[in-house]
């Protein structure tokens, strides 16, 4: 202990004690107050007095205050940036989710732009749109030697309108589907040639473009009288033969032969 | 106090500080395995604890033909969702006309909203949104399958409540019917969510369209709601790869066109047109009669969900000559004015062959019997061969091995060993019988032979293009020789004096050279031979061979005398020749006489 004391007031030297104690017994007299700078030099074996601290001047008033302030507004402002900065950062995930959407919305919206641009140019929508424009064909193109400046072939003239070859629109549309084009193409088919025979088309080489036409048609037809021949019950169910249904077992998956 | 008393608080004394010690070591200790050992493990398991996982879905690559024109894209679409439970009479929702303001209505009115921007009968719809006649109500019901985000968003405006949106990928395409059998069509996922390939090319590059799923991990709170400060980890999805095709679009229309215009004339079970180019061995159009939509692959009958020409075996008839003919040049066993005396029957091994249609017996070149496509003359061309050295080049033309363009399904067709062949069969296998093939190996037999002898085999995949832009190239196609320079240029010849003066002299183009050869040959089925095929193929310019084109029907209807494919392969032919701009023949035809001596115009 007063290893300590001694070591406290040499250090400080504006603390010290007056020779109170004596030994381990203390003294009878009670010292008189010293001022605490005026302290005497101590013996190293003396304890510590109480003594009267100076007073704190004006200047060290005013310091500590301005301390004060400027810890608490540095408080305040970390506090501060720690919540804007918290806001900023849940703010920015509210902007990602929001663009997130955004560039969701937007790629669906160009996806279904490029799809119908793919559609409307589809090669079978193209041609029934130029048939509609009443364009034919080409016949064949006309050839010209550059070498010799001559025709070497001059061009063939489009064959118009029913006569040509190259009937165009004969596929179904992108988005129609093979079945409605079918049953549409029946309903033509019907009107113009009623009952025309499957097969007949090929013994007759003289007219190809009438013959298939013709075959065109019966082959939908066929197909047609199939779908027309189907009665609807109550329920709204096609009503199915029993052999049609198999005994309502699913049959057993057919090997393909390569040359049937 | 007494000296013991003493001792008993000291001992006291230091037994508590010791206790004190032990508990502060105890915890000190703990301290340091929970924040220096074991520190990762710990805050491993309450990081587990928070976070969540969420799945982030690649999107499947696109398929595009050689020019960029999509014809296979998914697209996001929505499963439109109710739960039953936990419904009040009437609901609150924003007003719908713009206005601000919140209005009620009832359920009447919402499912006469929902009706018409889903375009279902109102009645059946009601009974879907709510629960019928005091039957439970459920927690999930579909009220709509794959709807566009428009119609999802204005059924989202008509604010019922529980009724949510599924998001999941739809697969489109955009042309239609255009390469259809090729790019087959999908499935949807196991979980629904997704769709996978089930057939065609969306089965076969599946690993390459699909893409790898990425993830996205953040951190929730204990009240399930996401904690908006912490880190999130995201690995982001590899969107799949797009896969190019060699086809051509336009040409594959051109095609597709043509086989079904063919099939209905013929009334034939099908019809298929292929086109490759020559000098690469890249499939340009492959068109079947039948065809497949595979947004609807249901509305097609399924023998023709895949490709006829990589599926279907069937004999070749007079095309497969090509093989015999190029054979016997090859091995130096006959020369193009090699001469013959042809008759209409001819008997040998006790086996007779007989031509198609009866005629004189003519003094005939070898070039005028391909010309001609006689069997007795065929036959006896091919004798000057082994039938080890004729099987040899079947194979090495592709025979009896199935072409693999990244289609399920390809036909090997068969193509037994010669000396399993039995006595006739030796002889048929000359001319196209007894022996199988697709119309993708002609097509394959005819490149090689235009190709100066070179076999490259045949290709579907341009490449494949990653997310960043970059194309990965697919493994190369293998080449081989078949022949030599000089028989494919011999063969060029012959094939030339088929479209010159022999059987096919209806597939000319004007201003090209073409050369090709026909085919008829006799269909089997389990009953013997009741039907024939039907085919042409060809070659052009044939100064500079760029593509063919294989033009075959299978079972047509009527006399096979008038059969023909010869609009079908001039009209692809042309249309091919005019799309890619090559330059017309500037030379003569360099066909070889049919007969010998001078008169050439002999009856058939």
């Amino acid at each position: 202990m007063t290893q300590r004391a001694q070591r406290r007031v040499t250090k400080t030297a504006a603390m010290t004690a007056q020779t109170v104690v004596d030994g381990s017994a203390a003294r009878a007299v009670r010292p008189e107050p010293v001022a605490a700078s005026e302290l005497p030099e101590l013996d190293s074996r003396q304890r510590v007095t109480l003594s009267l601290v100076p007073r704190i001047n004006e200047t060290n008033k005013r310091s500590m205050l301005v301390m004060v302030i400027a810890l608490v507004v540095v408080a305040f402002s970390v506090i501060v940036t720690l919540v804007l900065m918290n806001t900023s950062v849940a703010q920015r995930q509210y902007d990602i989710v929001s663009l997130r959407n955004q560039e969701r919305v937007l790629s669906q919206e160009n996806q279904a732009l490029l799809k119908e641009a793919q559609s409307l140019s589809a090669p079978q929508a193209l041609a029934k749109k130029a048939k509609a424009l009443g364009l034919v064909a080409p016949g064949a193109p006309g050839l010209v030697d550059l070498n010799d400046n001559s025709i070497t072939k001059s061009a063939d003239k489009a064959v118009e309108a029913e006569g040509n070859s190259a009937n165009y629109a004969t596929l179904p549309l992108p988005g129609q589907s093979i079945r409605e084009k079918a049953k549409a193409d029946t309903k033509k088919s019907e009107s113009k040639a009623p009952v025309p025979t499957v097969g007949n088309a090929s013994k007759d080489d003289a007219k190809p473009a009438t013959d298939s036409a013709d075959s065109k048609n019966s082959t939908k037809s066929v197909v047609k009288d199939e779908s027309a021949t189907r009665k609807i019950a109550d329920d709204g169910r096609p009503v199915f033969k029993d052999s049609e249904l198999n005994g309502g077992t699913i049959p057993a998956p057919m090997i393909k032969s390569p040359t049937n | 106090m007494s000296s013991t008393a003493l001792d008993t608080a000291k001992k006291r004394m230091r037994f508590l500080l010791i206790l004190s010690l032990a508990a502060l070591l105890a915890i000190a200790g703990r301290l340091f395995w929970v924040q220096g050992i074991n520190a990762s493990t710990v805050a491993d398991a309450a990081q587990a604890d928070r976070q969540r996982e969420e799945v982030i879905a690649p999107t499947r690559g696109s398929i595009v033909d050689r020019n960029g024109t999509l014809l296979a894209v998914s697209v996001d679409r929505y499963d439109l969702v109710i739960d039953q439970r936990d419904q009040r009479d009437q609901f609150r929702r924003a007003k719908r006309d713009g206005t601000n303001g919140s209005e009620f209505i009832g359920w009447d009115q919402a499912v006469k909203e929902l009706a018409q921007i889903l375009d279902q009968d109102p009645a059946e719809l009601a009974t879907s949104v709510q629960p019928q006649d005091g039957a439970k109500p459920k927690g999930y019901v579909v009220l709509a399958k794959g709807v566009t985000p428009e119609v999802k968003n204005e059924v989202m405006e008509v604010g019922i409540p529980r009724l949510s949106p599924l998001l999941r990928s739809e697969r489109q395409y955009p042309q239609g019917v255009i390469a259809g059998p090729l790019l087959g069509f999908v499935r949807n996922s196991e979980d629904q969510t997704s769709v996978v390939g089930a057939e065609g090319l969306e089965l076969s590059q599946e690993k390459h369209l699909k893409g790898t799923e990425g993830s996205r991990k953040i951190e929730v709170s204990a009240d399930g709601v996401r904690i908006p400060v912490t880190e999130v980890e995201e690995t982001p999805a590899v969107n799949g790869q797009d896969v190019m095709l060699t086809i051509d679009s336009d040409v594959n229309y051109v095609a597709q066109r043509e086989a079904e215009k063919k099939q209905k004339q013929f009334n034939a079970q099908w019809v298929s047109v292929v086109v490759q180019e020559v000098k690469t061995g890249k499939i340009l159009a492959i068109g079947d009669s039948a065809q497949l939509d595979p947004n609807d692959p249901g509305a097609t009958d399924p023998e023709f969900r895949r490709s006829v020409s990589i599926t279907r075996a069937f004999e070749p008839g007079s095309t497969g000559k090509a093989a015999i003919f190029a054979a016997a040049i090859d091995q130096g066993a006959v020369t193009p004015k090699t001469e013959f005396r042809v008759p209409n029957k001819y008997t040998v091994t006790k086996e007779t062959i007989n031509d198609s249609l009866p005629h004189d017996t003519f003094d005939m070149t070898a070039a005028g019997i391909f010309a001609r496509s006689y069997n007795t003359g065929t036959v006896m061309v091919g004798n000057k061969l082994t039938k080890k050295q004729r099987y040899d080049y079947m194979r090495k033309f592709g025979l009896g091995s199935p072409i693999y363009l990244g289609l399920n399904g390809a036909s090997a067709g068969q193509l037994a060993k010669p000396e399993n062949w039995d006595r006739r069969q030796q002889y048929t296998t000359m001319f196209g019988q007894g022996y199988s093939q697709t119309v993708l190996h002609t097509a394959s037999i005819f490149q090689t032979l235009a190709n100066g002898g070179e076999r490259i085999a045949p290709s579907l995949i341009e490449g494949y293009k990653n997310d960043d832009g970059s194309v990965t190239e697919p493994d190369q196609s293998k080449t081989s020789r078949v022949v030599k320079k000089e028989t494919a240029k011999e063969m060029l010849k012959l094939m030339e004096g088929v479209v010159e003066s022999g059987t096919g002299t209806k597939m000319k183009i004007p201003g090209y050279r073409v050369g090709g050869k026909t085919g008829t040959g006799q269909a089997a089925s389990d009953k013997g031979y009741d039907g024939y095929s039907y085919s042409f193929a060809g070659v052009a310019p044939l100064d500079d061979p760029q593509y063919v084109v294989v033009a075959t029907m299978y079972r047509p209807q009527g006399s096979w005398k008038n059969f023909s494919v010869a609009d079908t392969f001039t009209e692809v032919m042309s249309h091919v020749l005019n799309t890619y701009n090559v330059p017309p023949s500037s030379t003569k035809s360099e066909a070889y006489d049919v007969f010998v001596g001078k008169e050439q115009k002999k009856p058939w």
